[in-house]
């Protein structure tokens, strides 16, 4: 097919005038994005800059905007699982168990016991793999390649259990309507006791790193500071969240899987900046694997991982919002039925969209370079955003 | 690929007067490429994700002197890594066009090659970035496994041999 | 704490329907009382979740879900809006949040917020022909008559330069 001829859109920014005189109040707009290494894929950043200091970011998104919504609605519900997966492919297991719940809660069925033990593990391994991806790139944002190298060194170890469940690296399609693709594969267990021990150390040797070092702690501490009561009016969650005090978590407060059987403690942080978020994804990592520790007992329990459902589903009318923690905060769904085997709506709320909102709040006043770190505590995925 | 520096010394040792070797300018300057190909930072969607896991730890790119530049003026090679929006194709469209000659363009994954689960019924999906930028490398898979990336940065390494490098040079 | 009862009757005078189903609020009002109704929810709801739109074919739905973190309570306002030319007055200046949730729903169906303080397309581009997530809007799946679009970034340039 030959290529498509067509005229790239210039950008057209105000002359800027070079100053006679005083130096002070000259302000100029930037464009960052949307091919800039430090944005976290297609995002754009407007920026107006007095100088260094920042005035104004206006986030311009939708550079991966891919119409998942209107394609959800020419799809069975079986078929929008996979599609899921691509929304926030860093935790595409949770993604999938989002809309899954709302299937779920719109057919009036529940996984069976240890389906919902697999799923919890399977989520809690996605927020530490989540959160590694994460702790790499930000590392690598303020100028720690090292830091990179090591998470992405125990991630790996992560995606080989995902593999040996659902044979996929990135989208797993893992979690089902009514259950979860497959049984536990012989020695998983085995696998993952050796991973646990593995991250443990992995974490003390990003820590080593990153937590106490000066440079690392002068990029990152003060910076970006915004109130609870600020980023709960913004639409905040996840530990961009709870990194300015607030413990809302909805796995504490809206208990879903085996959430409500294990003990746990929502890590905050009361400084509101990047530091804080920082502190709360380090300390979330450790209470992850907690919940997997106290989980391993019950994979013993032998049991179905499938509940019957029908192979093509037809779901009553009527309409289920279902909202699960995921790794960047709240991840919501709301499925519209009508009766037929294609919904007819099918909403993702995406915690990321949201964080970004506030991006202009949280930049106010600070330095260009301090957007980059702001940016990267926040964590943003542009594949939710956009979706 | 596969000569070592023991090697090299090893044949000028018996070439007579010793340190010089000859040899088509084209296969010094291919092989100089070929170990050396430098793939702008170019992160679209999912794709990017096993981008950056083939070049940290456990695959280990830059073994093969494949290293990441943040921009297209530095870089020989694209990797168009995951789903191309109507909205990003201009961007890309000027990504490619600064890049210096000769350069290359490898359409990482299903959405790359040819729109993958979002060709039908998405108003926003360029279906194949063959529409924007001429390719050279399809990889398929959604996305593709790190080992398949780096088969394509290898065929496409390979590839440079056929070439007449001073030819492309001069563009 | 608020029961269910009692938001329903401190609020009846801005309500048209009330249901509890499956430990959810859901509300019904309409555009003219739907303002009246968020002020009044605004004390107890404190998180603004969700904010969203559903062609049904007929009308648009108009959907927001809110969230008390005090009291761990979900409550959703629904309210519907004729096709064409809809307008709700804005929730961005009640819940921040809502600015961008309001763009979307704007974009993606074409419903106009009264008093949003920058109503812009978010998702697709600046001249976008149509509003996709309409039912009537038909996405063509043949791609010969595709072309790319011309994109300015003019409304961004007016927005930063203004004072």
């Amino acid at each position: 097919m030959p290529l498509r001829d067509f005229r790239i859109p210039e950008f057209d920014a105000p002359e800027v005038q070079l100053p006679t005189g005083e130096l002070a109040h000259e302000t100029t707009i930037v464009s960052m994005g949307p091919q800039h290494p430090s944005t976290h894929g297609v995002l754009r950043l407007m920026l107006k800059l007095d100088g260094e200091s920042v005035l104004q970011v206006v986030p311009v998104i939708g550079y991966l905007h891919r119409g998942t919504e209107k394609i959800a609605e020419k799809r069975s519900y079986a078929m929008i699982v996979p599609y899921t997966d691509r929304l926030d492919y860093i935790s595409s297991m949770y993604m999938n168990l989002g809309y899954v719940r709302a299937v779920e809660g719109l057919l009036g069925i529940e996984a069976p016991p240890r389906a919902r033990v697999i799923r919890t593990i399977l989520g809690e391994l996605q927020r530490i793999a989540s959160h590694l991806v994460w702790l790499g790139t930000f590392g690598l944002d303020l100028g720690a390649w090292t830091a990179f190298i090591y998470c992405f060194r125990e991630r790996e170890l992560i995606l080989d259990l995902f593999e040996q469940i659902c044979g996929a690296r990135l989208t797993y399609n893992a979690i089902r309507i009514g259950g979860i693709v497959a049984d536990l594969p012989a020695g998983w267990e085995d696998g993952l006791r050796a991973y646990l021990t593995a991250q443990e150390q992995g974490l003390r040797d990003y820590e080593g790193l990153l937590t106490g070092n000066p440079v690392f702690r002068a990029r990152i501490e003060g910076i970006g500071v915004i109130s609870a009561a600020d980023a709960l009016n913004w639409g905040l969650s996840g530990p961009s969240l709870r990194g300015s005090g607030s413990t809302f978590d909805l796995r504490k407060d809206d208990p879903y899987e085996c959430y409500g059987e294990v003990d746990f403690h929502v890590a905050t942080a009361d400084s509101g900046d990047c530091l804080g978020r920082y502190e709360v994804r380090i300390q979330e990592m450790h209470e992850s694997l907690s919940i997997i520790r106290q989980l391993l007992p019950r994979l013993q329990e032998p049991g179905e991982v499938q509940t019957k459902v029908p192979r093509v589903l037809k779901p009553p009318a009527g309409e289920f919002y279902a909202h699960v923690e995921a790794p960047r905060g709240i991840f919501g769904v709301y499925v519209v039925s009508d009766g037929s085997a294609n919904p007819v709506r099918v909403r993702f709320r995406s915690p990321s969209f949201a964080n970004l909102s506030a991006l202009n709040t949280m930049c106010a006043g600070m330095k260009l370079a301090d957007v980059v770190a702001i940016l990267g505590s926040i964590d943003i995925v542009l594949g939710e955003v956009d979706r | 690929m596969g000569v070592t520096g023991d090697q090299i010394a090893a044949a000028c040792d018996k070439v007579p007067g010793g340190g010089y070797i000859l040899a088509r300018l084209d296969d010094v300057l291919n092989w100089a490429r070929e170990s050396s190909q430098w793939p702008v930072t170019f992160g679209l969607a999912c794709c990017a994700i096993e981008m950056m896991a083939t070049g940290a730890a456990h695959y280990d790119q830059d073994r093969l002197g494949i290293i990441y530049r943040a921009t297209p003026r530095q870089a020989d090679l694209m990797i168009v890594s995951g789903t191309v929006t109507k909205k990003m194709a201009p961007v890309l469209r000027r990504l490619y066009e600064q890049m210096p000659e000769p350069k290359y363009v490898i359409a990482m994954g299903n959405c790359a090659s040819g729109g993958g689960p979002y060709y039908y019924d998405s108003y926003n999906t360029v279906r194949g970035v063959d529409l924007v930028v001429p390719v050279d490398i399809y990889i398929s898979g959604c996305p593709p496994r790190p080992e398949q990336l780096l088969d394509a940065l290898i065929a496409l390494g390979q590839s440079y041999k056929k070439e007449h490098a001073l030819k492309l040079a001069r563009g | 704490m608020t029961t269910f009862a009692q938001l329903t009757h401190d609020q009846r005078a801005h309500l048209t329907g009330s249901e509890e189903a499956g430990g959810v609020w859901c509300l019904t009002t309409d555009p003219r009382k739907v303002r009246a109704l968020l002020e009044g929810l605004r004390p107890a709801f404190d998180y603004p979740e969700d904010l969203t739109c559903i062609d049904t074919g007929g009308e648009l739905r108009v959907f927001c879900r809110l969230w008390s973190t005090a009291q761990r309570q979900a409550v959703h306002v629904s309210l519907t809006i004729p096709r064409s030319r809809g307008h709700l007055p804005t929730a961005s200046d009640l819940w921040r949040g809502y600015e961008w949730q309001e763009r979307e729903v704007f974009d993606l169906f074409g419903v106009q917020f009264d008093g949003h303080p920058d109503l812009r397309r978010i998702l697709t581009w600046e001249g976008f022909p149509g509003h996709p997530l309409l039912k009537d809007f038909v996405v063509d799946n043949d791609d010969s008559s595709w072309e790319i679009p011309e994109q300015t970034d003019q409304e961004i340039i007016d927005l930063l330069s203004r004072e």
